[in-house]
């Protein structure tokens, strides 16, 4: 599959149109979707009328930028008018909803062509996709492997050619993590660079959209048609946005980098550990500066995220409750049709988080859980930006491992949170952070991270530009 | 492992109706969890301030002036049962 850019030259030069490039992704739906099922719902109608819609302006000469004509997926978390938005859950049923999310709407705006909405852990909780409500998606690479997660599905039909990119949603690592699995490129960006105006909340203070691109380049056009403060959310930053092209073309040669070593201990397969060594010797031969950094409180990252993501989320899906969206399950009374509608509409793992939010903010175990994980993000900013005083980026792996298998973590909740062990501290500090293909290792993807300090996308995708071009030799 | 009853208290408050066997396994999972974030719980962080979020440069506050909003039939679309105006729920009192 060719990249965004790619393709925008063809439509510019005319040796295409966006309605062929609109049928090519439908072919390519057509042949994997039985197999790797990357959508939850399809629009195969309404993608072909905007194509030609797109197709006419370009000849009438209105073409509306490098978007228009492209085809692209959406995560089904993000709101889009009138088009089922699922959240992977049964308790939102059919639901159709009556606006579109600001990186949406932005995007129609610019004239891209959405050819459906993907598959993820319901309400984006989980690491693997296994725990949507209409069934798993699968790693194209390896069909029985997962795609990651959450946004597995937005990673798949990227990662199949089924769409030229994607948006997904971070709040841990649900758009890096499946990008290292399916070998394709993710980016969190900098909480609050992105309007989350329309994506269904999960965990307020971590929340992110994010991107997925066939390469860099693509992910640094993508963000920029999405990034800018948005005064539908009170949460996204009002600062300017840089020109992440240039910084592209610029490349990272002349920055400095770390990898702590807090990332590349047990627990990382050693020959992921292996490959990131590799490449940061490739980046320091490219002129590259190379220098010691530590984070000591990394490891107690994935503990305060288990606080505060299930506490934050035990309160926003309290909306869910079969009386606005979704189908009821009629009880006696109120009370018992909220139980009813929830204890049916909601699966395990949302459950689970569910119990556990309301344990964490329960009278009595506030302060020694939830405060306590509060003060930990603390300490985890703080030694980030120190380190971002010493080194401009740092690397690190993305992953733990390569994808593992389906079923391999389903019972067992700890070890399928640990697959986000090295993605959730840049969500509790609110970095930015890429995740780009390495070399892979046996046959599977594996993902190097490049972070960056606060809103500092520039630094990221120049460093993310020169990681791709030396891991790819 | 959590305190037996824990999970049953917690889908109370939760409004969570679990289904038979559900609860013995969440009981079993929470325990895990629970067990895995003590570490977190003996660090001495007493003197350490709490960050609750992260936003740089925030928007801030809208101007507070009218403008529309949804309107009702986009707002009451996806409600299981409507009666007008108005989204129709179960009762809530014993006279209801």
């Amino acid at each position: 599959m060719e990249s965004l850019y790619t393709a925008a030259d063809r439509l510019e030069r005319g040796e295409t149109s966006s309605e062929q490039l609109v049928r090519e992704a439908l072919d390519r739906v057509a042949s994997r979707e039985e197999e790797l099922h990357a959508f939850l719902t399809l629009l195969p109608e309404g993608s072909l009328e905007d194509a030609k819609e797109s197709d006419k302006r370009r000849l009438g000469g209105h073409r509306r930028g490098l978007f228009d004509g492209i085809p692209w997926a959406a995560k089904d978390n993000l709101l889009t008018e009138g088009v089922r938005t699922t959240a992977a859950s049964k308790i939102l049923g059919d639901y159709l909803p009556p606006y579109s999310s600001t990186a949406v709407r932005r995007l129609d705006e610019q004239g891209a062509v959405l050819v459906g909405k993907t598959n993820l852990d319901e309400f984006a909780m989980g690491s693997s996709t296994e725990y949507s409500a209409y069934g798993p998606s699968r790693n194209p690479v390896d069909p029985s492997r997962v795609p990651g997660g959450s946004s597995g599905g937005s990673a798949v039909a990227v990662a199949a050619g089924m769409c030229h990119f994607a948006l997904g949603s971070e709040t841990g690592g649900s758009v890096r993590q499946p990008a290292a699995f399916c070998g394709v490129v993710g980016v969190k960006p900098s909480y609050g660079r992105v309007s989350r105006y329309g994506l269904i909340a999960f965990a307020s203070s971590l929340d992110q959209i994010g991107t997925l691109t066939r390469d860099v380049r693509d992910a640094a056009a993508v963000l920029g048609a999405i990034a800018g403060g948005d005064p539908m959310d009170q949460t996204s930053a009002a600062s300017p946005v840089p020109d992440y092209l240039a910084a592209v073309a610029e490349g990272g040669r002349e920055l400095s980098f770390g990898v702590p070593p807090e990332y590349m201990r047990e627990g990382v397969a050693p020959d992921v550990r292996a490959e990131v060594e590799r490449v940061a010797a490739a980046l320091e031969r490219q002129g590259m500066r190379r220098r010691e950094v530590t984070l000591p409180h990394t490891e107690y990252a994935l503990d305060a995220y288990y606080i505060i993501a299930p506490a934050e989320a035990s309160s926003n899906l309290s909306r869910f409750d079969g009386m606005r969206y979704g189908p009821r399950a009629e009880g006696q009374d109120l009370v018992e049709s909220y139980h009813r509608s929830r204890g049916q509409g909601f699966g395990p793992e949302v459950k689970r988080r569910i119990l556990l939010g309301t344990y964490v903010l329960s009278a009595g175990y506030y302060d020694t859980y939830y405060l306590q994980a509060q003060r930990l993000r603390t300490l985890l900013r703080q030694e980030f930006l120190r380190a971002f005083e010493q080194v401009d980026v740092l690397l690190t792996p993305t992953t733990p491992t390569t994808a593992f298998r389906l079923g391999e973590h389903t019972q067992d909740p700890l070890a399928m949170y640990m697959a986000d062990a090295l993605t959730i501290p840049a969500n509790l500090a609110g970095l930015p952070a890429i995740s780009v293909p390495g070399r892979p290792i046996g046959g599977l993807p594996v993902g190097l991270q490049v972070m960056a300090p606060p809103l500092r996308e520039d630094l990221m995708f120049a460093a993310a530009a020169t990681v791709e071009e030396v891991a790819a030799r | 492992m959590a305190e037996h009853g824990l999970v049953q208290r917690l889908a109370a408050l939760a409004r969570l109706e679990l289904a038979e066997g559900e609860a013995d396994r969440l009981e079993r999972d929470l325990g895990a969890i629970l067990e895995h974030v003590e570490r977190l719980r003996a660090l001495p962080l007493r003197d350490v301030g709490a960050t609750y979020w992260t936003a740089e440069a925030a928007q801030g506050m809208r101007e507070d002036v009218s403008r529309s909003g949804l309107d009702v039939e986009d707002g009451l679309g996806s409600a299981a049962a409507r009666s007008g105006r108005y989204l129709l729920v179960p009762g809530m009192r014993e006279d209801a």
